[in-house]
């Protein structure tokens, strides 16, 4: 391990959930998959993968209530397929084949299943957010409107003004930052003056920073906030140090080589190889294999039919 | 005599006595002040938990109620001049009127947000305008104005059964005035023949003549072209009938193809500057079904493409007077 | 107090709709303010305060109001308003209930202007208008009434202290508005008369084809005494005192059925007489029409009041109140003449007159001024002069 990766030794040592990790390396081969697909010309528009990313959305899961409102941006597909396992809705949708999510109208940024809704315009979603923790509050409902941004997100005003009624109202709003230190090609240093905990602090809002990838420990570290922000605690926001490996969409990676390299030195993915080969090996196979059989049937499929109301 | 201020208010306490799960936001809605016009009055004593005054945040202010809709509630926000609802924008068009299809079925988004406007009472440029235009054309985004002609309370609950998000016009000058009964408006007197929820007819005449001039406003103009037609009649004898819709965008011209394609001329007046205009529209409208049975073009009246000005001389100067409309129409027909 | 009137804004409307105050009630306006916009049939006009004052407004914007009546009172101070608004409460409160209840529910039938006038003129009360069962009433609806009878028989009878039997008419407002005006100049102006002959023969002679007749030469030659004439061109005022024409401006009489019009012919004495008889042209146009511009009539220095129909001899018009002469021109006839030799001839005459007031012009001071006109028609110098 570099220094400076704060994964919990100890966690490891207990072994890895067989669950976490199938769903780790199932993000991770639709992902890779999805940019192959492009490159193939057999995906249309655009993406926005999040390799690298994919354990947050994982360690954050079994906190989170099937009520519990989510809302996603644009580098949601681990947050979706973590909440659903369903990586053939998510393909069809994002192909525009017969059992697509959302008809294929919304694509990879505009999901809307249950209580789990993404949309493209980056701050939107906070405010959308309040209200949905309002409801809660209001109508005496346990849930928690958890919402996912990025650190490019926090250049928008509408963040300001939601974090202002959240914390005012002192609503169950739990705000997830997966600040990866760079907005699309912008490094968080040329984007944001002071920080992030500065920011929730001037709202007078729970801040936690979270290092490191190892699910377990990460999980047991935001339960406590979780919980509190679910049980009238108020907001809480959620620092995640992570770290994209791929592009910021298709091909428009302007980070050097040895910027990337330095990132996939944080992958989770060959830590927990290092950790138990054989069992990952095992798991890797069977994403792989159920990744690239989900391919094919959902490209075999007819075209999604809209039904408009 | 109720005020159409009193009418409104009126409104809003029906609709939250109704229905449990609405919700009301605006800056300083709450009592005693009961918001910048008064229009909240007593709602938030009567329902404290679900009227609430808010920061200065129009954007957010449009994205919470978005969120209480996506929940299962109703909402509806009050914008403090409707100038500002451009704050709002996103929210509004990007949010509440896209999630209505962009997820690929019909979701509903049961969110009205309310704004007054409009000048006459010397704001300025920045708190008088009439922004209706700028909303039309939004797919799943209706646009109305409340009327004198129209009992609120009707209005209001049409539009959160819509199930559509909605922005709803309400001129500020009109709030101090009286909704119609006969006599209010002079030898005019309001029909219904276009449908419930449809627009009021305004006619001095008799039975079914066809009026010379057909003249279809939004509620807050509508005053002024009333008068307009009274000035029209007693000095050249030409005779009007005033439509009103509260329904302007999407505009269903159908219901009223008769009376247009009988009239010398058709009039469409606004508060909105020209340009992109609401008339332009229904004009546009007009044509596609009317061309060959037209006598002349539709005469579009407006406030002029500028700002408005604060002191009263010289916003009478740019915003549409009854004066204007009288010779707008005059001046079409002796072209 | 004073009352503030609505001015006449021109000559041929009887009144203009106010739009729009636009000082609250109650301001303290200075003299010269804008308090009002009018709108006549042309143009918007605006109402200045004629004093420093306190408003009271009296109409309310829209409404219809004639010239000459009060639109509002001007008060010394606030206080002397707020006293007279004490007074009104009580006086509209006693009287309030009758107004408006007593017909049958429902709005009052929408006159145009036109209707209404013609209504009073006849003495066409509402409750013969709703006979008619129509909500909008204009002028034919009326006519219709009118041309059935419905006259107030019983009412003007009694004025007119006439038997049960007998027609009675009433005057129309133009009439009326007539009678007022020669009334006027009757009760104050001791008119003087005098007529003049003049041979038409040199006329005839030169005329050959010109695109001008007798009238716009008559205007020329009654332009051409402006300059040793001035007094014949003047506008009388308070306390016998007359204003000076600048320009020889001559009003026309104009009557092509829709009523009398007196437009003015400016600066006659200098513009070509082919200009005189294209305005003289489009007056007649205007007058067909009744569109006449907002300045066809002002600033009229002297007026040519044309009684030129066959055979009439002799008229004797009214001088208009402001007017010192007012020059006539009757019918051309043929008279039967001697020459030298004592043989008949015949040649075209005509009759010029003056009708004058004799306050500031005496009977030579018109001989000489009728004199000089005669013979500036007489002569083919001068005609040719004048014609340019």
């Amino acid at each position: 391990m570099k220094e400076g990766t704060a994964v919990s030794v100890a966690g490891f040592d207990a072994g890895i959930d067989v669950e976490d990790l199938s769903t780790l390396l199932m993000i991770r081969h639709f992902e890779q998959t999805v940019l192959d697909l492009f490159a193939r010309g057999l995906l249309n528009g655009t993406t926005h993968t999040c390799l690298g990313q994919e354990y947050v959305p994982v360690a954050l899961g079994p906190l989170l209530a099937p009520d519990d409102f989510v809302f996603s941006n644009h580098r949601g597909h681990g947050h979706y397929l973590a909440r659903f396992d369903d990586p053939e809705g998510l393909l069809a949708e994002m192909t525009g084949r017969e059992g697509a999510v959302c008809s294929g109208v919304g694509g990879s940024q505009h999901i809307f299943r249950g209580t789990y809704l993404s949309t493209g315009v980056q701050g939107e979603s906070l405010p959308v957010a309040v209200g949905t923790a309002l409801w809660f509050q209001r109508t005496g409902r346990p849930g928690v409107a958890v919402a996912y941004i990025g650190d490019g997100t926090w250049g928008e005003g509408a963040v300001y003004e939601a974090l202002n009624l959240a914390a005012l109202w002192r609503l169950p709003l739990l705000v997830v930052v997966e600040n990866n230190g760079i907005a699309q090609t912008t490094p968080t240093a040329r984007a944001m003056a002071g920080d992030i905990a500065g920011r929730a602090a001037a709202f007078g809002i729970a801040h936690v920073s979270v290092t490191g990838s190892d699910v377990a420990a990460i999980r047991a570290r935001l339960a406590p906030v979780v919980e509190r922000t679910r049980t009238g605690g108020g907001p809480a926001v959620v620092e995640f140090a992570t770290h994209r490996l791929g592009p910021h969409s298709k091909g428009d990676d302007t980070r050097s080589a040895a910027e990337v390299a330095a990132e996939r030195e944080h992958d989770w993915h060959d830590a927990y190889r290092r950790l138990d080969p054989d069992l990952f090996a095992k798991v890797e196979d069977e994403q792989r294999t159920r990744i690239a059989e989900a391919v094919d049937r959902v490209l075999a499929r007819p075209a999604s039919v809209w039904e408009r109301g | 005599m109720e005020r159409v201020a009193e009418n409104l208010n009126r409104a809003l306490h029906a609709a939250f006595a109704a229905d449990p799960e609405l919700f009301l936001l605006g800056e300083d809605v709450a009592d005693p002040y009961g918001g910048a016009f008064k229009i909240t009055k007593g709602l938030s004593s009567g329902y404290p938990d679900r009227v609430l005054s808010t920061p200065i945040s129009e954007q957010s202010l449009v994205g919470v109620a978005n969120g209480l809709a996506l929940s299962g509630g109703r909402a509806i926000v009050e914008i403090m001049f409707g100038d500002f609802a451009t704050l709002a924008f996103d929210q509004i068009v990007n949010f509440a009127a896209k999630s209505v299809a962009m997820y690929g079925r019909r979701v509903e988004v049961p969110v009205i947000v309310r704004c007054p406007t409009g000048g006459r009472r010397g704001y300025g440029p920045t708190h008088s305008q009439s922004l209706q235009k700028h909303f039309i054309g939004v797919p799943h985004l209706s646009v109305h104005e409340i009327s004198p002609f129209h009992d609120s309370t009707a209005l209001l609950a049409g539009l959160l059964a819509d199930g559509e998000p909605a922005v709803l016009f309400e001129d500020k000058v009109l709030y101090t005035q009286p909704m119609h009964e006969p006599g209010t408006d002079g030898p005019f007197v309001a029909d219904y023949p276009f449908g419930a929820g449809g627009p009021a007819r305004l006619r001095a005449s008799d039975g079914d003549d066809a009026a010379d001039c057909v003249i279809i406003v939004p509620g807050g103009v509508a005053r002024r072209a009333l008068a307009a037609a009274g000035t029209l009649f007693a000095e050249h004898e030409i005779t009007c009938e005033v439509i009103v819709p509260t329904r302007l965008y999407p505009f269903d011209v159908e219901p009223l193809l008769p009376a247009l394609a009988g009239a010398e001329v058709v009039c469409l007046v606004e508060d909105c500057a020209a340009g992109g205009t609401w008339g332009s529209e229904v004009a546009a409208r007009v044509y596609e079904r009317l061309w060959g049975r037209l006598r002349r073009p539709v005469v579009l009246c407006s406030a002029e493409a500028e700002v408005i000005p604060t002191a009263a001389h010289l916003e009478q100067t740019v915003l549409p007077q009854a004066s204007d409309i009288h010779r707008a129409i005059w001046e079409a027909l002796h072209a | 107090m004073r009352e503030l009137l609505l001015p006449k804004f021109n000559n041929n409307d009887e009144g203009c709709v106010l739009v729009g105050w636009t000082v609250d009630d109650g301001t303290a306006v200075s003299a010269d303010a804008v308090v009002a916009e009018v709108e006549t049939a042309k143009a918007l006009e605006e109402l200045v305060a004629d004093a420093d004052g306190v408003l009271h407004r009296l109409v309310e914007a829209g409404a219809h109001c004639e010239f000459g009546r009060p639109v509002g009172l001007l008060f010394d101070s606030r206080q002397e308003r707020d006293d007279y608004l004490a007074a009104a409460v009580v006086t509209t409160a006693s009287e309030g209930e009758g107004e408006g209840e007593d017909h049958d529910g429902g709005p009052e039938p929408m006159l145009s202007d036109a209707a209404r006038t013609l209504a009073q003129d006849h003495g066409i009360r509402t409750e013969q208008l709703r006979t008619l069962g129509k909500r909008v009433v204009k002028a034919s609806d009326v006519q219709r009434l009118i041309d059935q009878g419905f006259m107030d028989q019983e009412a003007a009878s009694v004025a007119a202290g006439a038997s049960a039997d007998a027609v009675v008419v009433s005057l129309s407002p133009r009439q009326r508005a007539v009678a007022a005006v020669v009334s006027e100049a009757h009760r104050t102006i001791p008119a003087a008369f005098a007529a003049i002959a003049v041979d038409l023969t040199a006329f005839r002679a030169t005329r050959g084809g010109a695109p001008y007749g007798l009238v716009e030469l008559l205007v020329k030659a009654i332009a051409a005494r402006h300059a040793d004439f001035p007094l014949f061109f003047a506008t009388s005022g308070a306390d016998h005192t007359l204003t000076l024409a600048s320009a020889a401006n001559v009003g026309v009489t104009v009557d092509v059925g829709t009523g009398l019009f007196i437009p003015v012919l400016k600066d006659a004495a200098h513009r070509p007489i082919g200009e005189l008889t294209d305005d003289l042209m489009d007056f007649r146009v205007s007058a067909l029409r009744q569109n006449f511009r907002e300045d066809a009539f002002a600033d009229e220095a002297i007026t040519l009041s044309l009684h030129n129909d066959p055979d009439i001899i002799l008229a004797a018009p009214i001088v208009h109140p402001g007017r010192t002469c007012v020059v006539t021109l009757c019918a051309e006839r043929s008279e039967v003449a001697l020459t030298e030799d004592g043989m008949p001839f015949t040649r075209p005459v005509t009759t010029v007159a003056a009708t004058y007031d004799h306050r500031y012009l005496n009977g030579r001071d018109a001989v000489r001024f009728l004199t000089a006109v005669k013979q500036d028609l007489e002569t083919a110098d001068a005609i040719a002069r004048l014609v340019g």
